[in-house]
């Protein structure tokens, strides 16, 4: 199977979620998806562009699906949440006002025909759900998980138009799928605090904070994310959000990408999916798995001082 | 030779300040056939009138067009002015120059333009218009009324109370309605039971209400005064003659674990058996003590005898043996001359796909999956000292009091997105009066808390009420919305905003109670349908003019009354029942009903042709109302049969005019708007 | 815009049924909309009652479009009358081609008593459509050579 591959900058590019791109390729490989990335693609304007100019968002990604198009693909995967969106939204605009897609055509010197459909990795690892079931070799062995979907996989509705918007399913399913044991929580959806991360990483240190203090009220060994944004702000801040919490202790909650959760069902292993990168350890989650501790990044560093 | 009169009405300033009236009077003064034309300020008002009258006198008109209104507004005015000058009120026609023209074109021209066409194309029909005389059919004084709740019960004892007869059919075991359901009713905190009970049994000790409970109504055929309605009267399993109400049945039914409608789905643990749990009815039951008639129901669904063919226990302990499990559904058919319709509202469910309805739930309050997150209904049975705890405020999830409950107003009212636009105008005032009996109920160990947008307390003593409520029981009131609320341990938490002091609010609560909208019946649409009435898109149904007829359908001999028409409290019910049923005691106080001779009429000429319709019987066909009959003609001396004939009958017909379309041999004619008059009309346009 | 394109404006004749639609466009003017002024209403009970020839008449007549609107179906305040209308211009339809009127210019719709804003919608959504098919030639200049004065 070939799938039209929209990376991003997180993914490709400038690679700030490099692990991400990583597991993704391998995992999809491994259940026989040829990646395809499109040529030429363009930054998706989910940065500043669509808070700033939105004749120039919708034309960024206009050019995106007529890449696409031109390409000769109907599904473009976008694993990056805010790419999805930014390619979902224009696609929903221009197919509703025929005057929004004359403009955005021109601007992008290119004709497209509405032909093709952006989706995330969730929405399209559920739709060959049958497939996973049938590819995976070694079924996780039921480690509790919380699934976190972010702000982005189901909303805006109408863009998205994918699974319930505040009480979504799909990657709970996707999970009970590969084995592992979805748990009944209260923050699939709540803000992250995304790219305040930045300008007021305070607001992320307690938003975080209050996510994976729900996670670990549910009895979480771990939280499953799709979302680079949602990885990072989840990862990097455990520490600030744990001391804006007052808590004692950190949470040392491991944040785990769907594609790694994924790969490792598909008979990867930890270092292939780059899992020894994230900030926080992922040794006990890989330990669950019965394999060998992988040491984080940040205890590496630590090491080396 | 035609002489006919135009008058046209400035309406003050709105048709004189679009229209030219001068010019159009000027302009149909030359039109043929127009005798006299004139322009005034107001043609309905009294001076209005008497310029018409008196043209009719002085001119000898033949015919009258008042170019105005609309004529669903003043046709009645104008056709009785010119009956009292002795002029066919039928030979009189409208021309709709301002719904239709000077309040939706700003153009003066243009509307001019058209005001001058529209008026010609009605004298045209004039014309060739023909006096008619009204038909005059008999009233059947006896009224149905559709629903038994507040709104019903007062119909029909006031109905009843005038000397009428009242078939009252309700579709639950009892009548009574959600007011039955209610603890205390605000603003007086009168105990809803104990002021409505005396009415349940005036109505069932009533000679002139007959009471159909346990019943719907499944066909409703005829028009004002001549109705036929079918119901059906469904199988209790129960001889209500032999039953004597004693209770032996319910007592000993085994099948225990069934959840009682009446308690609207609240069900909490016995704080003081924990093995129990409150808020469960049996098999064969009455919906609560004070039922009217007191007699229990069976359900079939839930009852071991019907779904498995054991137990039997009720028929054996019954001691008048009026136990019948063999007793089947009848439906009978009754006639009346004018319905009621009170069949109230329906509490929205926040679950995720509110049974019958479009519209999803609130995801953000988790979809009505949570225990301890109630909707109004719900708390008021937990309030209630009939309820399953007996009046004491408990947590769902574990039976525990409840310390922190908070409440949320205009869940699905008043919101674009995923509910309803409109206002459920009572929930304001019902969360007041939660908020202060919780707050009685716990003597100090509790705090509730009440998220608004806004306090709508317009009636008598109503916002006194909601003061009091704030000022002396301590609530607080919020200005915010809730984003979302979700479980922690044991708690709920409620994320929400502070408005007037600027601050996210976020609040540990043990219950939460939203005031969820108050939306019309699954069913409305389908009763709509069997009364030929119409409704909004919300599905309450539509009064005949918003602002003066507010308990009249759009169709003739069918009221409205309470809830069913839009969202209203209890006194607003009350009001809305007896106004309708002044309407029903007008309507019978005739002896005789005119109705309106825009009636079809299949041609008839002297032997030997006698009609020019050759008895196809097509209009039979298309005949929604039954009208068409055959008529035979026959031989004078020998008896013999020379052809069968359409004729209408003038009591059934309804004036659609299918009959009159469908005709190939065009030997039918709609009376009022037969072929000339709208070929006349249709010929009209072309003038400019 | 430096000076409009053509200044003919089409003449609408609409059969509309007295309890839906001429109480919805009643209820436009209650409520002030503003539609164009092209049109002009005929009442009668029910569109059940409108006969094919009336609609081939308004077009003899001087009509560029007729518009013919009932309540919606299963609401017909007499049933099913607006079913049978619907029926029936579905058969006429050949009719109306055989005589040359393109059946484009005959609108069916369905108005409730309470949309008066469908209706203002509905009347310039025809009206801008028959701007945009022109005026209606078909056989009237035949038959206006034959006609006399309205009388």
């Amino acid at each position: 199977m070939k799938l039209g591959y929209y990376p991003g900058c997180a993914l490709k590019a400038h690679a700030t979620s490099l692990e991400y791109g990583i597991a993704t390729d391998a995992a999809l490989k491994s259940l026989g998806v040829e990646l395809s990335e499109i040529p030429d693609w363009n930054c998706c304007g989910a940065s500043a562009a669509h808070m700033t100019n939105l004749d120039l968002t919708r034309a960024l990604n206009v050019r995106n699906l007529a890449i696409a198009e031109a390409a000769g693909y109907t599904d473009l995967l976008a694993p990056c949440p805010l790419c999805a969106k930014e390619l979902c939204l224009a696609n929903h605009e221009v197919k509703e006002d025929p005057k929004a897609l004359a403009k955005a055509q021109e601007a992008a010197e290119m004709v497209y025909r509405g032909t093709v459909r952006p989706i995330t990795l969730i929405q399209f690892l559920y739709e060959q759900r049958e497939l996973v079931q049938r590819k995976i070799t070694r079924k996780l062995p039921g480690i509790k998980v919380c699934c976190y979907y972010g702000c982005l996989h189901t909303r805006p509705k109408e863009a998205m138009g994918f699974d319930d918007t505040e009480q979504p399913v799909t990657l709970d399913q996707l999970c009970q799928i590969l084995g592992l044991e979805p748990l009944e929580w209260s923050h699939k959806v709540e803000c992250c605090g995304a790219g305040f991360t930045m300008s007021r990483s305070d607001i992320v240190a307690r938003l975080t904070g209050r996510i994976l203090a729900a996670a670990q009220l549910a009895g979480a060994e771990a939280i499953v994310v799709a979302c680079p944004m949602c990885h990072a702000n989840l990862d990097m801040r455990q520490g600030e959000a744990a001391a804006d919490a007052g808590l004692g202790k950190d949470f040392q909650m491991p944040i785990i990408y769907l594609a790694q959760a994924l790969g490792l069902a598909l008979g990867l292993t930890p270092e292939q999916l780059s899992l020894g990168t994230h900030f926080v350890d992922t040794s006990a989650f890989v330990q669950r798995l019965g394999g060998e501790p992988q040491p984080a990044a940040a205890a590496r560093a630590a090491e080396e001082k | 030779m035609s002489r006919i009169g135009v008058f046209i009405c400035h309406c003050g300033e709105n048709i004189g300040s679009v229209v030219d009236c001068p010019r159009l009077a000027a302009t149909l003064r030359e039109h043929p056939g127009v005798a006299y034309a004139a322009d005034y300020r107001y043609m309905c008002s009294d001076p209005g009138q008497s310029l018409i009258k008196k043209a009719i006198e002085e001119h000898k008109l033949t015919g009258v067009v008042v170019a105005a209104c609309s004529p669903r507004m003043h046709e009645p005015t104008f056709r009785n002015a010119c009956a009292e000058k002795g002029l066919n009120p039928y030979l009189c026609e409208m021309a709709n120059v301002r719904e239709h023209c000077s309040w939706v074109h700003v153009d003066k021209e243009e509307a001019t333009q058209k005001a001058i066409q529209l008026t010609r194309m009605m004298v045209e029909k004039v014309k060739n218009d023909e006096p008619l005389r009204p038909i005059r059919v008999p009233i059947t004084k006896r009224a149905l009324v559709i629903g038994g709740g507040i709104a019903g019960i007062q119909a029909a004892l006031d109905i009843a109370n005038a000397g009428h007869e009242v078939l009252l059919v309700e579709r639950l075991p009892s009548i009574g309605g959600h007011m039955a359901q209610l603890s205390e009713t605000f603003p007086t905190l009168d105990c809803s039971q104990c002021i409505m009970t005396p009415r349940m049994v005036e109505v069932a000790r009533s000679p002139r209400i007959k009471l159909l409970t346990y019943s719907e109504v499944e066909s409703v055929d005829g028009y004002i005064g001549n109705f036929k309605v079918k119901i059906r009267q469904k199988a209790r399993s129960v001889d209500m003659a032999k039953c004597t109400g004693c209770g032996s049945c319910w007592q000993k039914c085994p099948s225990r674990k069934i959840p009682n409608e009446f308690d609207a789905g609240l069900l909490v643990p016995d704080p003081d058996d924990p093995k129990k749990t409150l808020g469960y009815r049996t098999a064969i039951y009455i919906p609560f003590p004070q039922a009217v008639p007191n007699k229990p129901v069976i359900d079939r669904e839930h009852c071991l005898h019907y779904q498995k063919g054991k137990c039997g226990v009720c028929a054996k302990v019954c001691p008048t043996g009026a136990v019948d499990y063999a007793q089947e559904d009848v439906v009978v058919e009754e006639k009346v001359g004018s319905v009621v319709v009170a069949t109230g509202y329906q509490v929205w469910s926040v679950g995720k796909a509110a049974k019958d309805y479009p519209y999803i739930g609130y995801g953000e309050y988790g979809y009505g999956t949570h225990p301890n997150i109630l909707d109004g209904l719900q708390f008021e049975r937990l309030l209630s000292a009939s309820g399953p705890t007996g009046g004491r405020v408990l947590r769902p999830s574990d039976g525990k009091a409840p310390e922190t409950v908070v409440f949320l107003s205009c869940v699905g009212s008043r919101d674009n997105e995923k509910g309803f636009t409109y206002c459920s105008k009572i929930c304001c005032m019902y969360l007041a009066k939660h908020a202060m009996l919780f707050q009685h109920k716990v003597h100090g160990h509790g705090q509730s808390f009440n998220f608004y947008m806004d306090i709508r307390a317009g009636g008598k003593s109503y916002d006194e009420f909601t003061r009091r409520t704030i000022e002396e029981d301590g609530c607080v009131y919020l200005r915010g919305r809730v984003s979302r609320i979700y479980p922690r341990g044991d708690k709920l938490v409620v994320q929400g905003a502070d408005t007037l002091s600027n601050a996210q609010v976020e609040i540990e609560a043990d219950l939460v109670v939203l005031a969820t909208a108050m939306i019309a019946q699954s069913d409305a649409e389908a009763l709509a349908r069997k009364l030929k009435i119409p409704y909004d898109k919300d599905r309450f149904f539509s009064e005949a003019h918003p602002k003066l007829r507010p308990v009249e359908s759009q169709t003739a001999g069918v009221y409205l009354a309470g809830a069913c028409q839009g969202p209203k409290d209890i006194p607003e019910a009350v009001a809305s029942a007896s106004a309708a049923a002044s309407k029903v005691c007008a309507l019978f106080s005739a002896s005789e009903l005119e109705r309106e001779p825009v009636v079809a009429s299949v041609h008839r000429a002297a032997p030997p042709v006698f009609s020019i319709c050759y008895g196809c019987f097509f209009c039979e066909r298309v005949c929604p109302y039954g009208a068409i009959e055959h008529e035979e003609f026959r031989d004078r001396k020998t008896g013999a049969l020379i052809k069968t004939v359409a004729k209408v009958n003038e009591g059934l017909c309804a004036g659609c005019g299918l009959c009159a379309a469908s005709c190939r041999a065009n030997a039918v004619t709609l009376k009022g708007f037969n072929d000339e008059q709208l070929f006349a009309v249709v010929s009209a346009l072309d003038e400019d | 815009m430096s000076q409009p394109e053509s200044t003919f404006e089409p003449r609408i004749t609409a059969f509309v049924c007295t309890w839906c639609t001429y109480a919805g466009a009643d209820l436009a003017g209650t409520s002030r909309l503003k539609y164009a002024s092209n049109v002009r209403v005929i009442r009668v009970p029910c569109t059940g009652r409108v006969d094919p020839l009336f609609i081939i008449k308004a077009f003899e007549r001087g009509a560029d479009g007729v518009l013919i609107s009932g309540c919606h179906p299963g609401d017909c305040h007499y049933t099913a009358g607006n079913y049978y209308a619907r029926r029936r211009w579905i058969v006429f339809r050949d009719l109306l081609l055989y005589l040359g009127i393109e059946p484009e210019r005959l609108q069916f719709s369905w108005v409730s008593a309470a949309e008066g804003g469908k209706w203002a919608d509905l009347v310039n959504d025809v009206t801008t459509r028959l701007r945009t098919l022109g005026p209606f030639e078909g056989y009237r200049a035949l038959i206006g050579a034959s006609q006399g004065p309205i009388g």
